[in-house]
C-alpha cells in the first residue's frame, strides 16, 4: 500500500523523487516486497488458512467409518500437518526470501542448467495453482451453499459466492504484508466463537457417547486419518509466502503452534459434536457444526438461536481461507510467468473462480468435487513438501561431499 | 490506471445489479405469520391423512407490546388454525393458503403430537422438522393425552400465549429438575441411536388446564406406554441425578403419619456384571434431603427418628423405582440408556448380548441412601 | 469507502500520462510576491526606503510609519514601521521611540556595522538585522516592529507582537473529568510554550516553518530528539515542505496534504487541542505539528487505538481507565452496528430476538408503512440533522432545542405510527454512543460507516455486517500513518505495546515506549520501585531525587 503523499506529485520538494527509506514505499516499488511476515503472521496465516468452511461439516466427516473414536484420525491428521509444515518452514529458512517458484527450480537442477530446474519444477507449481484456485472456488461455494440453506434461503447462491469472492478480491489488492496483518487481526475473531461453541455446548454433551475409546478398526483410522489431513489442508501456502517471511529463530515454533491452534479447535468441535449427537445422529446432519450452535443455549445472552450470528462470524474464517487461497494463485502466477503484478492476474481470476465455483450442480456434486479437490491438495500438500525436503537433503548431502 | 477503472465500473455494476435485484430475504417482522406452537394429529376417518393445526399470536392483541394498546383479553391473544394433509407440510401449505403473510416457524416452540400419532410412529412425521432450518433444536416436543389440536386450543389464563405458559412451565421444570429435559435435539439424538430408546413429556389437558403428567415411553418411534410423574422422577434421579419432586410417605407405615422430604445432591453410581446371560445392573442412588413437612406432632429430632425417616424414604424410594423399572422393562423401552451405558464402558459385556432380548430379562436393582439434612425452621 | 480505495490503490500504482503533464506544467513552483522583493536590496536613504515599503504595502492603511530623530546628540532620521494591532503600542512606544530618541547615540561610521547596529540601545529582546524590502514586509507583516535608519541599507528587525488574543480557556471538544484544563490557543508561541512548560526537556526540539505562499503561516514540528525516530522527523519535514498552497487557515489544511491516504473514512492523523495529550505523545516518539491561528495541534504518527483512549486513561487509576476504555470501545461499536444490527434482526434473523420481544416488536412495526431499512435511515438522518443544527444554534440554547427535537419528534413518529418505539431506542443509543468516542474525528469516521453498514443489512442481514465489517479490516490493515501501521500494536502484533489498546496496563507495567513508533530511547519507566510496607508506611528506597530513580 502506497502512501499518496502529496510531496510526491511536488516537483519542487527536495524528496520528491524517490524517497526510498520509507519502508511503506518499499514495499510497493518492488513485487518482491521483502521480510514483511513475522512469525507470528506467519502463524495465524497458516491456522487462519486452514480453518475454513470444513468445520462446519467436521464432526460428520470425523466420525464416518471410525464411529465415537474419529477423534483419532484429527490427532493424526494434525501430527501430519505439523510434520509437513515443519518440512516447509525448513525449506523456507534455507531458502530465506524464495519461494517454491524460485528454491524449487534451484534443487531440482544444478545452478549452471537453471531452465532445466524450471521447466522441471513447472508441473509441480501448476499442481499448487490449480489446487489453490480451485479451493478457494470451492471454498466460495460450499459457504454460499451453507449460507443459502440456512440463513438466507431465497438468496441466489451464485451472490453470496460472488460477494465472498469479490471481498477475496478487494484483499488481494493489497501487498502480502497486509494480508498477513488481516490474517494476524482476524485469528482471534476466528477462534473465540468456535471456542464458545465448543466449551458451552459440552454442557449438553454425554460423556457415554465418547466411549468405547479404542474399539476401532485400524484400517478405518488410517483412512479417517487420510480424510482428516486433507481437512486440515491449507498450511501449504506457506510454501509460497514463506518468501516474505523474516526468518527468526522463533518461526518454527510458531508455525508449529499455527497448525496447533485448528488442530485443538478441529478435536474440540469433533469431540463436542460427538458427545452431543453421538456418532449415530451426526451422519444424518448435514452441517452438524451449525446444529452443534443450535443446541447450545449460551447462559444470560438475550439473543437466541445462534446459528445465524455463528455463520455471521464464520465468514471471517471463510474469508481467510478463501482470500489467502486466492493471494496464492495468484501471486504463484505472477511468479512463474514473471509478471510485474498480481493485481491484474486475480482480475482475470475471478471469473474462472467463479466458473470453478458454479461447476458442482447439486450439493453431492460438490462433495464429489471436494473429494477430488481434498486428494488433490493431500499430493500437494504432502507430496510436494516431502518430495523436495527429500531433494534439499540429497543435494545437501552431495554438496558436502563434493 | 486502466485497471482500477475496470475495478471502479465492477464494482459499480455490482452495486447496481445487486440493488436491482433487491433484498432477496428480507421480510420484515411484521410480514411473518409467528407460529408458536405445531400440533400434529391423525384423522380418525382417514389414516392417510394428518391434521396440521398451529397456534398464532395476535401482536397487536397482547396487552404490554405498544403498538394499537392491547386490551389484555387473553380470548383473543392467540389464534387456532387446522388443516388436513397426507403430509405435514400438505398441511401447512394449506394452512399457508388462508394466511396473508408466509408462515414462520423460527420462533416454534411446542411441537405436540396427538397419543394416536404417537403410538402410530413419529419417524415419517419429524422428517420435516429435521429439514427445516428454520425449526429449532431446542423445541419442546410433546405427547398430548387426547389430541394435539386441544393444547393448543388451551388457554391458560396466566399467560397470554398459551405456548409461552407451556414453554416457561418446562423451562421452569427442567431447571429444578421435576421434568425431563426432552427437547427435540435429544428426542432425535436418541431415535437415531439404537443403544437407548427415546421419551417425550406427557401433558394432559382439560380444558383451559395444561398438567404435566410423566413421560411417553417410545420403542423405536412408536409411543408404548407411559411413566406417572413420581415414575419419571425415580428416572431421573437414577439417571440423570437430577432432583425430581418431593417425596409423600407414610411415616413409619402408618398413613396417617405423612412425611415430606425435598431430595438434592444426587449421586448415581451405576455397576454392570454379568452372570451367564443375564445382565446385571445396580445402581447405587445417594442423595440429600430436607423435611418439608410431617401430619403428627411426634419430635423427631433426635438420632433415632431421623434414622427411621432415612430408612423409610430408602424403602418408598426403593419400590417406586422398581415399578417404574418394571414398566420400562415390560414395555421394553430403555429410556435410561442403560444400554448405551454397557456400549460405552463395557464393551466386552455388550459384545456378547443382544441388548434389545436382554433389556426385558436384565436384573436391574437400585439402591438409595438418604440422608436427612435438616428440618426447615422449626426445631422438631 | 470500498471504491475509493481500489481506486486509491491502483492509482498510486500507475502514474497517469494526465499527471505527467501536470507535473511538466507545474515544475516550477509558484513565485510570490514576497519572493520577488527578496531580491530588492534596501536603499541608503530613509526617504527612498520608505517611498518602497509604502509602494510595497500601499492599500495597508492600518500601517503606522513614525519617523522620529534616533540619538540625542547627533539626531539621524529613522523611523518606526508596524501594523496597528499586530503590535504592541505600549511597547513600540516605550521601549522604540523612547529609547531611540532619547538614550540612543548612533555614530556616522557604523553604517553597515550590523554588530553596531545590534547593540543600538532600544531594550527589545528579539532584535535581527535584515537587508531586504522582504525582511522589512515580512517583519511589519507579521506583527513586529521595523526600524529604518537613514543612511543605513539595514532594517532592525524588532519583537513587538502583541495582538488581543483569546485567554486559555477549557478544551472544548475533548473535556475530562480528571485532568488539566487548560487548552490551546489560537497563538502558536503559547501553544508551544505549553507543551515546553510540561516538558523541561532539553531534548525538545521546536523546529518553525513557514507555510501557504500567501497566509505564511507559522509551523512548528515539535518532539524530541532523543526518542522521535529521525526518518519521520525527516519525513514530516519533507511532507510539510512540499505543501504548496496559498493559505493555511487551520491545522487541518495541513493534515490533509500531509497524510497517507486522502480518501479513507478513518483519520490518518490525530488531532487535539489538549496540552497534556500532546505532551504525551511527544513521549511515544511521535511528532507535533502546531500550527499558528488554530487550537487543534496534530500528531503523527497516528493508530487506530489512539481514537479511544482519552488521556484520562492515564490519570485514572488502572482498573477504572481500562474500564472506562471497554465502555468507550462498547459505545463505538453501538454508535457503528446497532442500526444496522436492528435491520439485520428484524428483516432477516427474528428467530434471534425472544418470542415475547419478537410480538412486542411486530405489534410496534404493524403500522409502520416502511421497511426497516427506510425507517431507519429516517430516523438516523433526522438524528444528524438535529445534531448538526444543534451545533449552529446560537450559545446555550443548542444543546436543549437538540434534546427538544428529538424527544418531540422521537415521541411524535411514534405515535403517528411512522417509526416503532424499538426504533427510537436504537437511534438514541447509537447517538449517545457516538458521542462517547474522545476523538471527533474518529465518531465522524463511524457515524459515517453507519450508514452503508445498514444497506449491508438490508441487503444481506448478518451475512451483509459481517462482509462489510471484513471489508473495513481489511482496509484499516492497509492504511499506514508515516510508515506505522495503523493497526499496531494490534497488528503487526506487540506485546508491549498491547498494554496500551484494550487494556491500560499499570503504568509501572509499561515500562517500555510503544515499539511501532521506533524510539531511540525505549525505557519509559525506569526501576521506580517505591517499596510499600504491610502497615501502610512507605520507605522510598532511593529517597533521593527523581533523576536517581530512573536509570
Amino acid at each position: 500500500m502506497q502512501p499518496k503523499d502529496p510531496t510526491a506529485r511536488k516537483p519542487n520538494s527536495p524528496a520528491g523523487n524517490g524517497n526510498t527509506d520509507q519502508p511503506s514505499k518499499k514495499s510497493s516499488n518492488s513485487e518482491s516486497e521483502g521480510s514483511v511476515i513475522s512469525s507470528r503472521q506467519s502463524a495465524s496465516i497458516i491456522a487462519s488458512t486452514m480453518i475454513g468452511v470444513g468445520v462446519l461439516t467436521l464432526p460428520r466427516v470425523a466420525v464416518h467409518g471410525t464411529n465415537q473414536s474419529g477423534w483419532i484420525g484429527i490427532v493424526i491428521g494434525t501430527a501430519i500437518a505439523m510434520l509437513m509444515t515443519w518440512v516447509i518452514s525448513r525449506l523456507g529458512g534455507r531458502f530465506g526470501g524464495q519461494s517454491i517458484v524460485g528454491y524449487g527450480a534451484e534443487l531440482l537442477a544444478p545452478p549452471r542448467l537453471k531452465w532445466i530446474g524450471k521447466v522441471l519444477v513447472f508441473p509441480f507449481l501448476l499442481l499448487l495453482l490449480v489446487y489453490w484456485g480451485w479451493a478457494s472456488a470451492l471454498v466460495a461455494r460450499l459457504f454460499g451453499e451453507v449460507v443459502s440453506t440456512t440463513m438466507l434461503p431465497t438468496t441466489p447462491v451464485e451472490v453470496i459466492i460472488v460477494t465472498m469472492l469479490v471481498a477475496g478480491l478487494f484483499m488481494t489488492m493489497y501487498a502480502v504484508e497486509v494480508m498477513a496483518r488481516v490474517n494476524e487481526i482476524m485469528l482471534p475473531l476466528i477462534v473465540v466463537p468456535i471456542l464458545i461453541i465448543a466449551v458451552s455446548s459440552f454442557q449438553s454433551g454425554r460423556l457415554e457417547n465418547l466411549f468405547p475409546l479404542f474399539d476401532l478398526d485400524w484400517k478405518m483410522v488410517m483412512t479417517s486419518s487420510f480424510i482428516m489431513t486433507s481437512t486440515m489442508l491449507g498450511f501449504e501456502v506457506m510454501l509460497l509466502f514463506s518468501a516474505n517471511v523474516q526468518q527468526s529463530p522463533h518461526l518454527i515454533r510458531s508455525n508449529m503452534i499455527g497448525v496447533s491452534i485448528p488442530g485443538l479447535l478441529y478435536l474440540l468441535i469433533a469431540i463436542a459434536g460427538i458427545s452431543v449427537f453421538g456418532y449415530e445422529e451426526l451422519q444424518l446432519l448435514a452441517w452438524p457444526t451449525l446444529e452443534l450452535v443450535k443446541t447450545t443455549e449460551v447462559p444470560g445472552l438475550i439473543l437466541e438461536r445462534l446459528e445465524s450470528a455463528f455463520l455471521a462470524v464464520w465468514v471471517t474464517a471463510v474469508f481467510t481461507t478463501l482470500a489467502n487461497f486466492y493471494y496464492a494463485t495468484a501471486l504463484i502466477i505472477k511468479q512463474m510467468f514473471k509478471f510485474s503484478s498480481h493485481r491484474w492476474i486475480s482480475v482475470i481470476l475471478l471469473p474462472v473462480l467463479y466458473w470453478l465455483a458454479m461447476r458442482p450442480d447439486n450439493l453431492y456434486q460438490l462433495f464429489a468435487t471436494q473429494n477430488i479437490i481434498g486428494n488433490m491438495g493431500m499430493v500437494a500438500g504432502l507430496g510436494i513438501p516431502l518430495f523436495f525436503g527429500l531433494v534439499g537433503v540429497l543435494r545437501r548431502g552431495k554438496s558436502e561431499k563434493g | 490506471m486502466l485497471l482500477s477503472k475496470f475495478i471502479v465500473r465492477l464494482t459499480f455494476l455490482a452495486l447496481i445489479i445487486v440493488l436491482m435485484s433487491g433484498c432477496w430475504d428480507r421480510r420484515e417482522i411484521e410480514e411473518r405469520t409467528t407460529v408458536v406452537a405445531i400440533g400434529l394429529d391423525i384423522v380418525e376417518d382417514d389414516p392417510n391423512l394428518l391434521s396440521v393445526s398451529i397456534q398464532i399470536p395476535i401482536p397487536l392483541k397482547i396487552s404490554g407490546s405498544g403498538g394499537g394498546g392491547g386490551d389484555g383479553d387473553g380470548k383473543e391473544a392467540v389464534i387456532i388454525m387446522e388443516e388436513k394433509g397426507r403430509t405435514v407440510l400438505e398441511g401447512i401449505q394449506a394452512l399457508q393458503n388462508r394466511l396473508n403473510q408466509k408462515i414462520f416457524f423460527g420462533q416454534t416452540r411446542i411441537l405436540a403430537f396427538g397419543e394416536g400419532l404417537a403410538r402410530r410412529g413419529l419417524r415419517t412425521v419429524s422428517d420435516p422438522f429435521r429439514r427445516d432450518p428454520e425449526i429449532r433444536r431446542l423445541l419442546w416436543p410433546i405427547v398430548v393425552k387426547g389430541k394435539a389440536s386441544e393444547l393448543l386450543r388451551s388457554r391458560p389464563k396466566l399467560d397470554q400465549i398459551p405456548s409461552v405458559f407451556i414453554m416457561a412451565m418446562f423451562e421452569n421444570g427442567t431447571k429444578m429438575g421435576t421434568i425431563p429435559d426432552m427437547n427435540l435435539g435429544n428426542f432425535f439424538v436418541d431415535l437415531s441411536t439404537n443403544d437407548r430408546e427415546p421419551f417425550i413429556n406427557l401433558l394432559d389437558i382439560d380444558k383451559d388446564d395444561i398438567k404435566w403428567d410423566g413421560v411417553a415411553l417410545f420403542r423405536g418411534d412408536q409411543m408404548v406406554g407411559t411413566l406417572t410423574p413420581e415414575e419419571t422422577w425415580q428416572m431421573l434421579r437414577i439417571d440423570d441425578e437430577k432432583d425430581g419432586g418431593d417425596l409423600v410417605f407414610a411415616f413409619d407405615g402408618r398413613e396417617d403419619r405423612l412425611v415430606t422430604l425435598s431430595t438434592e445432591l444426587i449421586k448415581s453410581r451405576k455397576t454392570v456384571t454379568q452372570l451367564q446371560d443375564r445382565v446385571k445392573v445396580h445402581y447405587k442412588v445417594h442423595m440429600e434431603g430436607n423435611l418439608l413437612e410431617k401430619t403428627f406432632g411426634k419430635d423427631l429430632f433426635n438420632a433415632e427418628e431421623i434414622r427411621r425417616i432415612e430408612r423409610d424414604a430408602n424403602e418408598f424410594l426403593e419400590g417406586n423405582a422398581k415399578t417404574m423399572i418394571q414398566k420400562l422393562q415390560a414395555y421394553r423401552s430403555d429410556a435410561m440408556g442403560i444400554g448405551k451405558d454397557i456400549h460405552a464402558f463395557h464393551p466386552a459385556i455388550w459384545k456378547k448380548i443382544n441388548w434389545t432380548e436382554a433389556f426385558p430379562s436384565a436384573d436391574i436393582t437400585v439402591d438409595f441412601v438418604f440422608e436427612l439434612r435438616n428440618t426447615g425452621m422449626e426445631m422438631e | 469507502m470500498m471504491k475509493a480505495s481500489f481506486f486509491q490503490i491502483l492509482k498510486s500504482k500507475l502514474t497517469s500520462g494526465r499527471k505527467k503533464r501536470m507535473k511538466a506544467h507545474m515544475s516550477q513552483r509558484l513565485k510570490t510576491k514576497l519572493d520577488h522583493m527578496g531580491e530588492v536590496q534596501l536603499p541608503e536613504t530613509l526617504a527612498e526606503a520608505l517611498k518602497l515599503v509604502e509602494n510595497a504595502l500601499k492599500t495597508s492603511n492600518d500601517m503606522v510609519v513614525r519617523e522620529f530623530y534616533l540619538g540625542k546628540d547627533s539626531p539621524k532620521r529613522a523611523a518606526v514601521l508596524f501594523i496597528d494591532g499586530l503590535s504592541d503600542t505600549q511597547l513600540t512606544d516605550d521601549f522604540i521611540l523612547k529609547a531611540g530618541m532619547f538614550e540612543t547615540t548612533l555614530h556616522d561610521n557604523m553604517q553597515a556595522a550590523e554588530d553596531e547596529l545590534r547593540r543600538l540601545g532600544i531594550p527589545i529582546n528579539d532584535l535581527k538585522v535584515g537587508k531586504t524590502l522582504k525582511d522589512v514586509v515580512n517583519t511589519v507583516l507579521t506583527g513586529d516592529a521595523a526600524v529604518l535608519i537613514d543612511g543605513v541599507p539595514r532594517v532592525l528587525q524588532l519583537n513587538a507582537k502583541g495582538w488581543i488574543q483569546r485567554g486559555i480557556e477549557e478544551a472544548s471538544t475533548e473535556s475530562v473529568v480528571r485532568g488539566p484544563r487548560d487548552s490551546f490557543t489560537e497563538t502558536i508561541r503559547t501553544n508551544t510554550a505549553m507543551i515546553r512548560r510540561r516538558l523541561k526537556d532539553p531534548n525538545l526540539c521546536v523546529e518553525s516553518m513557514k507555510v501557504g505562499r500567501r497566509s505564511l503561516t507559522d509551523i512548528s514540528i515539535m518532539y524530541l530528539e532523543d526518542i522521535a525516530d529521525p526518518k519521520l522527523v525527516e519525513e514530516v519535514k519533507r511532507r510539510i515542505d512540499g505543501i504548496d498552497i496559498d493559505a493555511v487557515l487551520e491545522s487541518g489544511y495541513i493534515e490533509q496534504f500531509i497524510e497517507d491516504h486522502h480518501i479513507s473514512p478513518f483519520p490518518i492523523i490525530q488531532n487535539t487541542e489538549r496540552p497534556d495529550k500532546a505532551v504525551a505523545n511527544i513521549l511515544e516518539g511521535r511528532v507535533v505539528v502546531v500550527c499558528d491561528g488554530t487550537p487543534f495541534v496534530l500528531i503523527a504518527p497516528s493508530v487506530f487505538a489512539q481514537f479511544y483512549q482519552s488521556p484520562e486513561d492515564y490519570y485514572e487509576r488502572f482498573l477504572i481507565g481500562t474500564l472506562i476504555r471497554f465502555i468507550r470501545i462498547i459505545s463505538m461499536g453501538m454508535a457503528l452496528l446497532l442500526p444496522s444490527l436492528y435491520i439485520a434482526f428484524s428483516s432477516f434473523h427474528p428467530e434471534m430476538i425472544p418470542s415475547r420481544l419478537v410480538i412486542a416488536m411486530a405489534a410496534g412495526r404493524s403500522t409502520v408503512p416502511f421497511p426497516s431499512i427506510i425507517e431507519a435511515f429516517l430516523m438516523e438522518v433526522t438524528m444528524e440533522i438535529l445534531r448538526e443544527a444543534s451545533v449552529r444554534l446560537p450559545g446555550p440554547i443548542g444543546p436543549t432545542i437538540g434534546i427538544v427535537g428529538a424527544l418531540v419528534v422521537g415521541q411524535a413518529a411514534v405515535q403517528a405510527g411512522i417509526v416503532s418505539p424499538i426504533m427510537v431506542i436504537i437511534v438514541a443509543l447509537t447517538t449517545i454512543g457516538s458521542f462517547a468516542s474522545p476523538s471527533y474525528s474518529a465518531a465522524i469516521a463511524l457515524r459515517m460507516l453507519r450508514f452503508p453498514m445498514m444497506i449491508a443489512a438490508s441487503l444481506f442481514g448478518l451475512y451483509g455486517i459481517m462482509l462489510l465489517l471484513i471489508l473495513i479490516i481489511v482496509h484499516l490493515c492497509s492504511l499506514k500513518s508515516f510508515g506505522v501501521p495503523y493497526l499496531s500494536p494490534m497488528t503487526p502484533m506487540d506485546i508491549n505495546a498491547n498494554k496500551d489498546t484494550l487494556i491500560r496496563a499499570p503504568l509501572q507495567w509499561m515500562f517500555r515506549r510503544p515499539a511501532p513508533f521506533n524510539p531511540q530511547d525505549p525505557i519509559r519507566v525506569g526501576d521506580s520501585s517505591v517499596q510499600i510496607d504491610k502497615e501502610g508506611e512507605t520507605s522510598n528506597a532511593t529517597k533521593g531525587s527523581d533523576g536517581q530513580e530512573t536509570k
